[in-house]
């Protein structure tokens, strides 16, 4: 075992890695504003949560949320769709004092001070308990999702438009530009559209019921018992297999460095089998038979992966392969950064962070170097989490099939 | 005004907790003077304590007052205060400190009045003692970095281990996470109330000193399951395992992996139990009879803390994956590290 809990998302760090406490001592700013601690603003009626980055002079001076020129623009697209700003949402900002430089003009809010803000604005929602919020810009993403996407966060360009059931808000996360992006747009162009339809798909979100289901970890049946699983999965012939290999490296060119250590299956929305990968004749001739089977579709994230490996390995030839979830996401949607499982799996069903445990062993120092994947499988605890991990890919794997087969078709 | 220099000293070494290593924040390195009491502020903690016949309202830098008392030799000093500076007469030195006259620590702004006390359990520093070693000092897992009170049970965990104590009463506020560094201050103290504040917890001494500490409103995880140890084999440490543990300390590796925490190597099997620890300055092994009738096991576990409770241990049980301790009144569980599990 290497420890009892996986590292949870919603711990909010209340720490700089400077060692500066995230409070509004520390920030500062509220010592130099009209309206210090902006308090959220609105009736809420309709369950809508409304966020932005900062306040601006005129926010400042009447101590209100979107009182300048971007929040008219904003409170006028709301009411294009027949939402009243103020009466059904709930508005308020990633930070709540001005920021302003040394001239005393706005300027964009530091980390810093978004950081220190971050436990106001996560109390405002559990407070209010909304059913969408919706994210006006980069900032505010990095105030409601920084702290707990460990990868590169981009910028609201990556995370616009999705509709996210955020599992640690309980509510559904809606990104989109901020209205002092539109308003700076010189004229009407294709953003405007986007931005609008953005809007109109956040505010239709209060209608969908917040997704509640099994949770994925009671879905994995992590087993010894290999020729029992192979044989079992052979026995049902699922229209649909996904399946997913932990392996030492990126490149299994080098037999003798490296080796596939676990394969996850999943042939149902809410079940998965994980097993150390097969080292038997027997087992592995089982493995062959299911994964070449005609009846029964393969389905995997980056099947190039899975195919190369399992050739080299195995001298197993997957087929038929019926869908790789990373290219029919970048067919559904060719902005960069956004076809990998991890993203998606953030994206579509609020899972985050089911990697936090395994993800350091994962890393490889260089392309043909083992990463420490075996480190961990080599006592019984460890490759249970591993098996965990591999078999949690297979679910959302599979889920995240069904979804964008649905879509296609 | 003529002052004790011992009781201002001992007045001062209660607040010293709240007094920031660097001025990040305006005055949270100074001893600031507000009425009939003198309070630290540093944005994690804030003391104040009663000081008499010092009826003055302003700051001065702490290390200096602090220095400068410790250094003098006579029992009683003469403390003058004026526009500017305080000056201090001790025998026939004298020195001038900087006053501020205006204490600038965002005392009722970020902190707020305390009120509304009400008795902690008598056991609750027992508590705090026992469970603050165990947490966490990994800051992207704040809330493992945090003592839990909840009800009548405080409780830690690193992750690598788990620690609960029961105590004699439950808490009428909470559950509410003290962060460790808070908690190791707080355990000098004789507490006798508490107060909920809004975003802190106030805690009143005896003397009536006034400990508020910034707690996170973050939930702990359900530590009750993985305190459980199933068809774990019992094992009687021997009696001396204090001592042996203590030695092993000298020569036991801290490794990254469980956040820098010293580890020793325990094998057990048919009735002998043998520790090894080893770092980059020598290795140490030693062997014990002990009574343990389950299968062979080998495993690593943090020892610092283990060597403070062996000689409290009245259970133990090894399972699968972890081994559980327990006492009069706590529990302890600690995560099979390293080449942990049964071996073949």
């Amino acid at each position: 075992m290497k420890g009892f809990f996986s590292k949870e998302r919603t711990q909010i760090p209340y720490k700089s890695e400077g060692g500066r406490v995230h409070s509004c001592t520390s920030c500062g700013l509220h010592k130099f504003v009209l309206s210090p601690r902006m308090k959220p603003f609105g009736k809420g009626d309709k369950g809508i949560m409304v966020i932005g980055e900062a306040p601006g002079e005129e926010e400042d001076k009447k101590g209100r949320p979107w009182q300048g020129k971007a929040g008219r623009l904003l409170q006028e697209q709301y009411r294009k769709l027949g939402i009243d700003l103020f009466e059904d949402c709930i508005c308020l900002n990633a930070v709540n004092c001005r920021p302003t430089d040394k001239k005393g003009n706005n300027r964009t809010p530091t980390e810093f001070e978004v950081a220190c803000c971050r436990q106001r604005v996560i109390q405002t929602i559990e407070k209010h308990k909304p059913k969408v919020v919706i994210i006006h810009g980069g900032t505010v993403l990095s105030s409601l999702i920084g702290h707990k996407w460990r990868k590169d966060l981009s910028g609201i360009s990556k995370w616009r438009g999705w509709t996210i059931p955020d599992r640690d808000y309980k509510a559904w996360l809606c990104p989109t530009f901020h209205p002092s992006f539109i308003e700076r747009q010189e004229r009407e162009t294709e953003i405007n559209v986007v931005w609008a339809q953005d809007i109109k798909q956040a505010i239709g979100m209060a209608d969908v019921p917040f997704p509640s289901g099994k949770k994925e970890e009671d879905c994995v049946v992590m087993s010894d018992d290999i020729e029992k699983v192979l044989t079992d999965l052979i026995d049902q012939r699922p229209e649909l297999l996904a399946f997913d290999i932990e392996t030492t490296g990126l490149k299994p060119y080098n037999k003798k460095v490296h080796e596939i250590v676990s394969i996850a299956f999943c042939t149902e929305p809410d079940k998965a089998y994980a097993i150390p990968y097969p080292k038997e004749e027997k087992h592995l001739a089982l493995l062959k038979e299911l994964l070449e089977h005609p009846d029964i579709g393969k389905v995997a994230a980056n099947m190039m992966f899975e195919d190369t490996w399992l050739n080299i390995m195995s001298d197993i030839e997957v087929k038929p392969w019926r869908w790789d979830t990373m290219q029919a996401a970048h067919v559904l949607d060719n902005r960069p950064g956004i076809t990998g499982l991890k993203f998606q799996s953030y994206v579509r069903f609020g899972v985050l962070g089911y990697d936090d445990d395994v993800v350091a062993y994962l890393k490889s120092p260089g392309t043909n170097t083992p990463n420490d994947i075996k480190t961990l499988a080599r006592d019984k605890a460890g490759m249970r989490r591993l098996l965990l991990y591999n078999g949690l890919d297979a679910i959302l794997e599979y889920r995240l099939a069904l979804l964008q087969i649905e879509e296609f078709e | 005004m003529k002052v004790n220099k011992a009781e201002l000293q001992s007045v001062l070494e209660k607040v010293k907790p709240g007094l920031a290593s660097k001025d990040l924040i305006e005055q949270a390195t100074s001893f600031a003077f507000v009425g009939d009491r003198v309070v630290t502020y540093n944005d994690e903690i804030s003391v104040s304590h009663p000081v008499t016949g010092l009826d003055v309202t302003g700051a001065v830098k702490a290390k200096a007052l602090y220095d400068f008392l410790s250094k003098v030799k006579q029992e009683e000093i003469e403390i003058e205060w004026e526009n500017n500076q305080v000056v201090i007469s001790a025998g026939r030195s004298k020195a001038g400190l900087v006053l501020e006259q205006e204490v600038k620590l965002p005392l009722d702004e970020e902190i707020g009045q305390a009120g509304g006390w009400t008795k902690v359990p008598t056991n609750f520093v027992d508590g705090l003692q026992f469970c603050y070693p165990c947490c966490s000092r990994d800051m992207s897992r704040p809330v493992l970095t945090c003592v839990h009170v909840n009800g009548d049970t405080v409780e830690s965990s690193d992750s690598y281990q788990i620690a609960r104590f029961k105590m004699n009463k439950a808490f009428e506020i909470g559950p509410f996470l003290i962060p460790a560094s808070a908690a190791k201050e707080l355990i000098k103290y004789n507490i006798r109330e508490v107060a909920q504040g809004d975003g802190w917890v106030h805690f009143k001494a005896e003397g009536d000193t006034i400990f508020s500490t910034r707690v996170l409103s973050n939930e702990f995880p359900d530590t009750t399951e993985h305190l459980k140890v199933e068809n774990g084999a019992p094992l009687t440490f021997p009696q001396k395992i204090g001592e042996i543990l203590r030695r092993a300390l000298i020569f036991a590796k801290a490794e990254i992996e469980t956040g820098d925490i010293p580890l020793v190597t325990i094998s057990v099997a048919e009735g002998r139990m043998s520790l090894t620890a080893k770092n980059e300055y020598g290795w140490f092994s030693e062997d014990t009879r002990v009574r343990y009738n389950g299968p062979p096991v080998k495993f690593a576990v943090g020892i610092s803390f283990m060597a403070d409770i062996a000689d409290r241990i009245q259970d133990c049980s090894i399972g699968e994956d972890r081994i559980g301790f327990s006492g009069k009144n706590w529990q302890h569980v600690v995560a099979m590290l390293g080449d942990g599990g049964p071996e073949e």
